[in-house]
């Protein structure tokens, strides 16, 4: 019995590597890809490797790279407008899956991942956290495949908490209490969070989701839910009290670059930004900062991914270059350069848990991403609109404005925009 | 009888054949045919274009509504409180941004049009704004106007004038745009009056230092009616300019806080490539442009009386 469950696995082991290596990487050679990327930290840490690319398909990549608010712009007027020259093109799920998922600009790669004919055997796509995988579904699409994942999380002082004996919070009521004690203390704000308006949304959600509440309702806006209310008053109430001035002008970098410069006890954002504030070259309290789960136990997800685009000519030779980025080497080498991985066995490899700078971020990091919600965003095709309508009525309660009513009016627009849609 | 050159030709060679005797006889259309193209193709289409734009609900998805409304979304903007907060907006910040570069243009053309030691190194540092990238600008000043980080404040404060929220303070951020835009387009104003001060003739300066005016009445009776078409040529350059703002804005607010300095310009954008409503926002647009050209013909009818 055990020589036949052996002999059948080596047949299976040999039938996968058979087929690695009878993968034709090379059967699109000659043709060209055009490829629109983002300027982030990944394309910083994969596009040297490129060439290994071209070399290993005889695939010309034709990469163009813009800051994000341009690429955003560029991509949607050219999936807009047919997307015929365009070939792979990175894609923020939580932002535009929707929109690009319901007006059919992208393909839907669940028809690729698991197809054998195209896909190569030791490519491994259960090796990918399955949260993340989901993050990328929207109207029943798969709009790509994850390339990196961040996670909402607490960053602190370490040297602050220490010096007046608070502990790291738990709860959003530690978190409170940790902020009301630390506010004042060294010159520094108790905590700092987005309070600009539509950048405010998306990191305020895994408060909302952390008392209860949701975006919509039967595919209604949900703001007005008493939960919701509350949720938005102990955002905004934290600012308010112990958060630094100008709180409504500040998006992540902002945040971020506060903290860099020692002016903030804590913050709540997007794990990927340890590389700004742990950073000795653009931070002053590189060594001291501290990561944490995110307060409330309810972080979100974000991913950005690889999509193809619906009017591609070259959609093979395109799923190429996505499986080829994606795969374990190059998940790797991401992850070295301080990117997040989508790919859980290069989190186990030993060149990273050798230089692995902060295990206790990498424990954060990891232990969220089972629990965490992809739906940073509200699942609306107008995100954008119903972003700035909750940011209108963030920003006026920041101001001093009546939650309720604001909020109402939020839910009005956004049920109305909703109305609109098909 | 005519002196153009078409005539004459046509004179010399009446029963002309061929492209070359074509060319001869519609000279006058052939050469401004580029000019008229160019004007066709970049402006009047575009426009034309818009226009019908603006008479549809429209989106780039298809996934999302569209059809002919007619005038509904120019009704729609004039119902809408954040269109009209926009215009406001957009007239606050010009009115607090043209007057004062009108002034201090023509303080700064004044001073720098004596001749004095090295005014040529002058000239050139004032100008120095103006030829500055206006998104870098942005960026700085925005920098510097950072009420935890900025220097504004550590100047305030040493002045003993405490802290100011600038950009976050919601009363305070259009005369905060408009301080950026002062600094900014100063030199432009000061440079247009300087050109203005020095094609000015020395006869009837000299007859009013004879008659014994004073400086000030020089500057009245002598200098100020010879300035005016200077003065009205930097002020309709300014004020169509300064309507349509969107750079130092776009950079330094986006618009915010929540929406404080979204000039109309601004939520076009937002309207346009945030919320993806085309139509909308071509309708807008003709409304600025409206707008706009009602200002800079206003401006020109006010010179031709003065």
């Amino acid at each position: 019995m055990r020589q036949v469950t052996l002999f059948a696995l080596t047949a299976a082991l040999s039938l996968t590597s058979a087929q690695a290596q009878g993968f034709k990487w090379d059967a699109y050679k000659g043709t060209t890809l055009r490829v629109l990327l983002n300027q982030h930290p990944w394309t910083t840490a994969m596009q040297p490797h490129f060439p290994e690319f071209e070399k290993l398909t005889g695939i010309r990549l034709v990469t163009e790279t813009y800051p994000e608010a341009q690429f955003r712009q560029k991509v949607l007027v050219e999936l807009s407008t047919g997307g015929q020259n365009l070939d792979a093109f990175m894609l923020s799920p939580g932002q535009e899956g929707q929109l690009y998922a319901k007006s059919g600009w992208v393909e839907d790669l669940d028809g690729y991942v698991n197809n054998r004919a195209i896909t190569a055997g030791n490519w491994g796509f259960s090796d990918f956290y399955p949260s993340v995988v989901n993050s990328t579904r929207y109207a029943g699409v798969m709009t790509g495949v994850p390339i990196q994942t961040e996670t909402t999380m607490l960053f602190y002082r370490k040297d602050l908490f220490q010096k007046y004996g608070v502990a790291v919070p738990r709860t959003l009521k530690q978190l409170e209490a940790a902020a009301r004690t630390l506010n004042g203390k060294d010159g520094v704000a108790g905590i700092a969070l987005r309070g600009k308006g539509a950048a405010a949304t998306s990191q305020f959600a895994p408060y909302m989701y952390a008392y209860g509440s949701q975006w919509l309702k039967d595919g209604q806006a949900n703001f007005s839910d008493p939960k919701f209310v509350q949720a938005v008053t102990f955002y905004t109430g934290l600012l308010r009290n112990y958060g630094p001035q100008a709180a409504v002008t500040m998006s992540w970098p902002e945040v971020t670059n506060l903290f860099a410069q020692g002016k903030a006890a804590m913050f709540t954002d997007a794990s990927l930004f340890r590389s700004i504030v742990d950073d000795p070259k653009s931070s002053s309290v590189a060594g001291k900062v501290g990561f944490a789960p995110m307060p409330g136990n309810k972080p979100t997800v974000t991913t950005w991914a690889l999509a193809i685009s619906k009017g591609s000519r070259n959609k093979q030779a395109a799923w190429l270059f996505t499986q080829w980025s994606t795969n374990r080497q190059n998940q790797l080498r991401v992850l070295l350069g301080d990117v997040p991985a989508v790919r859980r066995s290069v989190w186990n490899d030993p060149a990273f848990k050798s230089q692995d700078k902060n295990p206790e971020w990498t424990q954060a990091h990891l232990g969220q991403l089972t629990r965490a919600t992809p739906l940073w965003n509200p699942p609306v095709s107008q995100v954008g609109e119903v972003r700035d309508a909750l940011g209108q009525a963030i920003v006026g309660i920041l101001q001093g404005g009546n939650a309720a009513d604001l909020l109402k009016r939020a839910n009005d627009a956004t049920n109305s925009i909703l109305s609109k849609e098909k | 009888m005519s002196l153009a050159p078409t005539s004459t030709s046509a004179r010399r060679r009446p029963s002309g054949r061929g492209f070359s005797a074509w060319l001869d006889r519609h000279l006058r259309w052939v050469f401004p045919l580029p000019a008229v193209l160019a004007l066709f193709a970049l402006t009047i289409l575009p426009l034309i274009f818009n226009l019908v734009l603006s008479t549809q609900e429209r989106s780039v998805s298809t996934a999302l509504p569209s059809s002919f409304v007619g005038w509904g979304n120019y009704t729609a903007a004039l119902q809408d409180p954040r269109f009209w907060n926009s215009v406001k907006l957009m007239f606050q910040f010009t009115l607090i941004a043209v007057p004062a570069q009108m002034l201090l243009g023509l303080g700064l053309a004044l001073l720098l049009s004596r001749n004095m030691r090295a005014s040529g190194l002058v000239r050139a540092v004032v100008l120095l704004p103006m030829i500055s990238t206006p998104v870098a600008v942005a960026l700085i000043w925005a920098l510097m106007m950072d009420p935890n980080l900025g220097v504004l404040n550590y100047f305030l404060q040493t002045l003993g004038l405490g802290r100011s929220l600038w950009l976050a303070d919601a009363r305070l951020v259009i005369p905060a745009l408009a301080l950026v835009d002062i600094w900014q387009w100063t030199p432009l104003v000061s440079l247009i009056l300087l050109a203005g001060l020095q094609t000015m003739p020395d006869e009837p300066f000299e007859a009013a230092r004879i008659d014994g005016a004073s400086p000030w009445q020089v500057f009245r009776f002598v200098t100020w009616p010879m300035l005016q078409p200077a003065l009205f040529a930097a002020l309709t350059l300014r004020l169509i300019d300064a309507l349509k703002t969107f750079d130092i804005i776009e950079v330094m607010t986006q618009g915010g806080p929540g929406n404080a300095s979204e000039t109309l310009n601004v939520y076009a954008y937002h309207t346009g490539f945030e919320f993806l409503r085309v139509g909308y926002t071509a309708a807008l647009l003709t409304l600025l442009l409206v707008t706009v050209a009602v200002v800079a013909v206003g401006v020109n009818l006010l010179r031709r009386r003065a």
